[in-house]
């Protein structure tokens, strides 16, 4: 449905960009819950976690998006 | 959180994104998409059969025409005194073969041999007569340059009064409803592209989304390296050693149906998308 690409002013993007930034909001969003929540102490590797979150959710919204 | 719990909910989610990060390279790179499609549609050029002047030109450019209406027509004056000097030629053949079958006729002994040949000579001749007076006839029904089938005329730089050269191609048209795209794939996507197989194509405009059918995969592509020199040299190009860019096949895709309010020219850019069965 997404797999197109996306102008943007003019620009005409990759829909991967709107991918990654979809990703980026949700691994944001995921982290700041985390820390409301208190549960970011049962990660062992932040920044491993994270990225690794990140990547997940791309998936997930090429998954669902296209 | 005991440490090996905190290890392991980490480790998994790791494990977790490799296979994720797998699953998007492979969709990614090969999924059967491409943002390099192009709407084509058939084009007709027209050339005069015979040189002239343009006396008329009804049509203007952009214009819908139907099929055999008139585009344009090169000044007949000419060629209908080359009919009628065919006309005349076969008037003369015709009175030609009736005085030499009098004179076969008429003649007896030696000269009736000759007499025979000679309207043999006037037969052959109103033969070729007639010949030219088809061609001269045909010549002048192609003063009329008529459309061949449906559709708009683009791009009319002509101008009455021009000179029309015969065979110099001074009018295109696009054949109505004969629009279709080509999406240009990868050659690492065309495993999964197959024929019969169901299309997404999106116009650059991103407003509409049209479906079809593939109907054909392109057999051939240029290949740079056979290209040769004046000296019948190859000009084999240099490549990067790390560095290589897929070609790209021309697919082509049939359109179900276009609707009604969209505007589509050949030229546009898709995107286009085939569907898994």
């Amino acid at each position: 449905m997404w797999l197109h690409e996306i102008p943007v002013g003019g620009l005409l993007v990759s829909p991967m960009v709107l991918f990654v930034l979809v990703a980026l909001t949700c691994t944001a969003a995921s982290g700041l819950l985390l820390r409301q929540l208190g549960w970011h102490r049962a990660i062992w590797k932040g920044p491993w976690f994270y990225l690794s979150l990140f990547v997940c959710y791309l998936a997930l919204t090429l998954g669902l998006m296209s | 959180m005991s440490q090996p719990l905190r290890i392991l909910l980490t480790v998994a989610v790791v494990v977790l994104a490799i296979i994720a990060g797998n699953w998007i390279w492979n969709y990614y790179l090969y999924a059967p998409w491409t943002r390099d499609g192009k709407v084509r549609a058939q084009i007709i050029t027209l050339s005069p059969d015979v040189s002239g002047w343009i006396s008329e030109l009804p049509v203007h450019d952009n214009q819908a025409v139907s099929s055999d209406s008139l585009l344009l027509r090169i000044d007949p004056q000419r060629y209908q005194a080359a009919a009628s000097q065919a006309r005349a030629r076969l008037e003369v053949a015709q009175t030609r073969l009736a005085m030499a079958e009098l004179q076969r006729e008429k003649a007896s002994g030696e000269t009736r041999q000759q007499a025979s040949l000679e309207v043999k000579l006037a037969s052959a001749d109103l033969d070729m007569a007639r010949a030219e007076l088809t061609t001269a006839e045909l010549d002048l029904q192609r003063t009329e340059v008529r459309a061949p089938a449906d559709g708009t005329v683009v791009n009319l730089t002509l101008q009455k009064g021009n000179f029309a050269e015969r065979g110099i191609p001074v009018l295109s048209m696009v054949k109505a409803g004969s629009f279709y795209v080509t999406g240009y794939f990868e050659e690492t996507k065309l495993p999964l592209v197959h024929i019969g197989q169901r299309a997404t194509v999106v116009l650059m405009n991103g407003a509409h989304s049209l479906q079809g059918k593939v109907t054909s995969v392109g057999q051939a592509i240029a290949n740079a390296n056979t290209r040769t020199d004046q000296q019948l040299l190859p000009e084999v190009q240099q490549t990067f050693n790390w560095v290589r860019l897929a070609q790209r096949i021309p697919v082509h895709i049939e359109l179900d149906s276009i609707p009604d309010d969209i505007l589509l020219a050949a030229g546009m850019t898709a995107t286009v998308r085939l569907h898994d069965d």
